[in-house]
């Protein structure tokens, strides 16, 4: 099974590019997709469902492209926004979701009854089942965008920014869900929240500006901030002179903060090189303005 | 398929669940409820007629609705930005297109069925049959739903193509446009008549729904060549969508929507040809009329060229193609070689061409042979008549004879404003030929029609003076009930009808899905449709009680009248109201309204032709001048009397009071005096037991002669000389000295 694109760009009206033409390949496993807003990530997914048209290149699936309607029950996508038929409840969707889709995955009523049990259990929604989706909390609603993306067991399942908004312990369960069915699928992740990636992703796709920056494993990326990572002890003056904005953390201790920055020199003598996290090179890859505070 | 079936069952599921939609078409059948059970007496007491107004006006709101959920359905899901998950689903765009569609058909059909419900639910009360209320309704209801079913569809495009925020104001429009702007100002006012395949509404306004008796024939036919034109147009619509959601959720390459879209839209126009046809014909069968026929300012009176007509013997068959093929024979009585004016016997009558008998024909007859006294001879075809050389006429021999052989289509459409209508039309299901149209040869005449700006009328005037023998054999038309304004022989087993009728005027026949209604002992038989049975019944009840005292009373029989043909007279003629109460040969023709109906005034027009022979309503008394004649008041006396006579009988037959319009001259109170002075006469004699008496004197009068006739027109054509009539001058003092003479 193989999720690739080829040359695969999108222009927009005006000619700007959504998504400059990039070379991608995934494969089983969940992958990361990260990048900051209007990078083109949401673009891109929608590129890779087949819900968009794209101007360059094309993406497959196994070979086909995922715009043909045979590839539809292939690859599930549950965007960030969601909403629901306010006066169905997820079972009748998720039956309908079940019943409908061609080729029938599951032959028969009991069978798709029981697909659909077990989806509701893995996004916690048994008990809420057969309330009408008007009832539902922004949490729930998001499980149920998730539960009918992977009811029919489609081979692909991009998702956006899934656990926005969610408590942690909805977060786990629905990373655990997740996780678990990358077992046998391609499953792109797109989030803000890297302690998502870095728990569930063997892989990570960064976008900048629309142009794919990095694509490869989670030590791949975490190393672009490889020697400039700094930290140090700082007094509160000197931290307060620093600029809270041009650091990654500041840790408050009893004796002022313990700062932590990326930068190609030392910021002073006192700093000292430390290991990069994920987010450091996730940091250290796209930058950031100037304005804002430059690391590097 | 299984899909489909899904989505469609699930897409009617949450049109269900939005609860508020459910409530319409209850709410139709409600509304239709009342219109049909809260009849007014004094209006008509047809359902059908009711039901059509009530669809009309509940139709040009209810069309909004298939716009609106066209929008919803598809801007609440697969186009909503809340929704772009769903574009992932397994679904294909015709799938997502076709299911709501489907589903909204559905649900629409709901508006329909409980109007048809409750529609049939009060025929059958009123003890019509099922069968029968269904086939007047199935073509209404089949136009409903095909309504329904495209403005569905472009609702749904509208909602493909437009954001909510433009496609919910613009389908707005649309539903404004498509069901009162097209047909009220701009097929009414610029006669762009083939744009009514755009019409969302063909129920408001459409003269040819009213008459269900010609409802086949007329709009039938005419939405049976529209509707492949708006199936084909749906499903444009519908590849439309499908080629802009592929933009939004592709599928397929973008060209192939286009070319799929492209194509339905060349198949859709190809779907109008029929249609377009039909309107080329009407056009040019029009345009035909038009051109053979004189402004209105240069037309002359007919009766000025009219000359007198002895026998006319008529061959009448339909043919396959549905247009006439007919030989006639007009004998006409000639001295010294001419023929006699119906103006004056003494001398002929003027002659539209030097030296050439003349005689109107309708255009669009092709004459094949003609002869004069049995042998063929050349003849002129010049627009609206065709002539034949005087000199070809027998020398010696008082009375000559024209044949001619002729065949063609009769049917020609009109309008006149935002109004169409048939002049004429035959068809195996339905016919309608005026006497007055030139179907048959009519002698002399200037024209059968008018032109006035560019509206075309056909002349009142034809036939006024035309009395003669008739033998007319009608065949052709299959098993269509037909009727005349002659009295019919039995039919031949093969369908063959023929009619006679001596000294009898102009001959009008007509037919469709009347059914005659009789009562035992009335002659009169009343030709209608049957929701008008029971009224017509009941009308035919009071009329026969008031035949039956007047023949006693006047020692006469009142047969002038055998038929009544009582049904919705708005799909013919430029002028309907012409047909409202007129009476031709022994037919009155009282066309049917939503306000009127066979009530007190009906059944006094009746009378007065049954009595009099005309139904003039003109007063010519004066109050200021004695000497003027109360010939109208005298009338009304006696069609009044009954009342007094039997004072137990409903208010509803009473004639309103005695209606005086002035004839000319200033002031408004011209014949007052009169009429009410016979009325107190009339009121103090039955206190005084005197009502012997003044029926002497009534008699007395009626027996001399109480008609009213309309005077020729003179030179030049001009109908608004209508109020120029003849009478006899009967004066008060007339009145008192027969008074005085049943006293001794």
């Amino acid at each position: 099974m193989k999720l690739s694109a080829s040359k695969l760009g999108k222009r927009y009206y005006g000619g700007e590019w959504g998504l400059r033409p990039a070379e991608l390949h995934f494969g089983p496993g969940m992958h990361g997709l990260l990048g900051p807003n209007g990078a083109g990530k949401t673009t891109l997914m929608r590129l890779l469902a087949g819900l968009l048209r794209p101007t360059t290149g094309r993406a497959e699936l196994d070979g086909l492209n995922v715009i043909h309607p045979r590839q539809r029950r292939r690859i599930g996508y549950v965007p960030q926004t969601f909403q629901m038929y306010p006066s169905l409840t997820g079972r009748e969707w998720l039956m309908h979701r079940v019943m409908s889709t061609p080729g029938k995955p599951f032959p028969d009523r009991r069978q798709a009854s029981e697909q659909v049990d077990k989806v509701l259990l893995d996004v916690n929604l048994t008990s809420h089942a057969d309330r009408p989706a008007r009832t539902y909390s922004t949490g729930m609603m998001k499980r149920l965008g998730i539960a009918q993306a992977i009811v029919v067991n489609p081979d692909v399942i991009i998702v956006d920014e899934p656990t926005a908004g969610l408590d942690p312990e909805e977060r786990l369960r629905l990373r655990n869900v997740l996780a678990e069915a990358s077992l046998t699928r391609i499953i792109l992740l797109s989030t803000h929240i890297l302690s998502d990636i870095e728990a569930s992703c063997g892989s990570v796709l960064v976008l900048k500006e629309g142009t794919a920056a990095y694509q490869g494993n989670l030590t791949g990326l975490a190393s672009f901030a490889e020697g400039k990572v700094w930290t140090w002890e700082a007094a509160q003056d000197e931290w307060r002179r620093y600029g809270p904005s041009r650091l990654m953390s500041a840790r408050r201790t009893e004796e002022g903060f313990i700062c932590r920055t990326l930068a190609e020199e030392p910021p002073n003598r006192y700093a000292r090189l430390a290991e990069p996290s994920l987010e450091d090179g996730y940091m250290a890859l796209i930058g950031l303005p100037s304005g804002g505070g430059a690391f590097l | 398929m299984r899909t489909l079936m899904r989505q469609t069952a699930l897409e009617l599921i949450l049109i269900v669940r939005m609860r508020w939609p459910l409530l319409l078409p209850p709410a139709a059948g409600a509304y239709m409820w009342l219109q049909l059970i809260n009849i007014s007496p004094t209006g008509s007491q047809d359902l059908y007629l009711h039901m059509l107004y009530a669809l009309g006006r509940l139709h040009t709101f209810a069309i909004g609705l298939p716009v609106l959920l066209g929008i919803l359905l598809v801007r609440r899901d697969i186009l909503h930005y809340a929704y772009e998950w769903l574009r992932a689903a397994s679904i294909t765009n015709h799938t997502f297109l076709l299911s709501k569609a489907s589903a909204g058909i559905l649900y629409l059909s709901l508006i329909p069925l409980f109007i048809d419900l409750v529609y049939l639910l009060a025929c059958w009360r009123q003890g019509l049959s099922l069968s029968y209320s269904w086939s007047q309704i199935s073509l209404v209801t089949v136009h409903m739903l095909g309504a329904h079913a495209i403005s569905l569809l472009l609702g749904i495009t509208l909602g493909v193509l437009l954001p909510s925020r433009f496609a919910l104001p613009v389908g707005f429009c649309a539903w404004v446009f498509g069901s009162v702007f097209i047909q009220l100002f701009i097929v009414g006012n610029y006669s762009l008549y083939p744009l009514k395949a755009f019409y969302l509404n063909h129920l408001l306004d459409n003269p040819f729904l009213l008459n269900e008796g010609w409802l086949g024939p007329l709009a039938g036919a005419e939405l049976e060549r529209l509707f492949p034109f708006v199936l084909l147009f749906g499903v444009f619509l519908l590849s439309l969508s499908w080629a802009v959601l592929g933009h939004e959720r592709p599928e397929r390459p973008r060209r192939t929507g286009w070319i799929i879209c492209l194509s339905a839209l060349l198949i859709a126009a190809a779907g109008y040809i029929p249609y377009g046809q039909m309107w080329m014909e009407r056009y040019s069968s029009r345009q035909m009329l038009m051109e053979t026929s004189p402004q209105q300012h240069l037309s002359r009176a007919n009766e000025v060229f009219a000359f007198e007509v002895s026998r006319v013997k008529l061959d009448v068959r339909l043919q396959e193609d549905e247009s006439l093929a007919v030989e006639a024979r007009i004998e006409f009585p000639v001295r010294n070689g001419r023929p006699l004016s119906v103006l004056n016997a003494a001398q002929p009558p003027e002659y539209r061409e030097p030296g050439r008998l003349t005689f109107l024909l309708h255009p669009g007859m092709r004459i094949k042979q003609a002869a004069v006294n049995g042998k063929p001879v050349d003849y002129i075809r010049t627009g609206d008549r065709f002539s034949i050389d005087e000199k070809l006429l027998e020398p010696n021999q008082e009375i000559q004879s024209v044949s001619v052989i002729y065949e063609g289509q009769i049917t020609s459409w009109g309008y006149n404003g935002p109004r169409e209508f048939m002049f004429a039309f035959a068809s195996r299901d339905a016919v309608m030929l005026p006497g007055s149209i030139g179907w048959y040869p009519l002698p002399g005449g200037h024209s059968l029609f008018h032109i006035n700006g560019d509206q075309l009328f056909e002349r009142l005037d034809t036939t006024r003076y035309l009395s003669a023998d008739f033998d007319v054999t009608v065949s052709g038309f299959g098993n269509l009930p037909l009727y005349a304004t002659l009295n019919p022989d039995p039919a031949a087993p093969d369908g063959v009808q023929h009619y006679s009728g001596l000294d009898t005027a102009a001959f009008t026949l007509y037919g469709g899905l009347f059914e005659e209604v009789r009562i035992e002992g009335e002659p009169i038989t009343i030709i209608t449709t049957g929701g008008n049975r029971r009224e017509s019944e009941r009308f035919l009840k009071e009329l026969h009680k008031r035949r039956l005292y007047y023949e006693e009373w006047l020692g006469t029989s009142l047969d002038r009248i055998r038929y009544i043909a009582y049904f919705p007279m708005d799909a013919f003629g430029s002028r309907y109201q012409q047909w409202i109460n007129e009476r031709t040969g022994n037919t009155v023709f009282l066309g049917e309204m939503l306000h009127n109906n066979l009530d007190a005034y009906r059944l006094h027009t009746v009378l007065r032709y049954m009595l009099f022979g005309d139904r003039s309503e003109v007063s010519f008394a004066d109050k200021n001048d004695s000497a003027q004649s109360i010939v109208y008041e005298l009338r009304e006396t006696i069609l009044d009397i009954y009342n007094i006579e039997h004072p137990g009988n409903s208010r509803f037959w009473h004639r309103q009071g005695m209606t005086f319009t002035p004839l000319s001259g200033p002031g408004n109170n011209r014949g007052g005096s009169a009429g009410e002075y016979l009325s107190h006469f009339l009121s103090a004699a039955a206190a005084e037991g005197q009502i012997g008496r003044l029926k002497d004197t009534l008699k007395h009068f009626y027996e001399r002669g109480l008609h009213i006739k309309l005077n020729e027109y003179g030179g030049s054509y001009r109908e608004e000389e209508y109020n120029s009539r003849q009478y006899r001058k009967i004066t008060l003092e007339d009145w008192h000295r027969v008074w005085e003479s049943y006293g001794r």
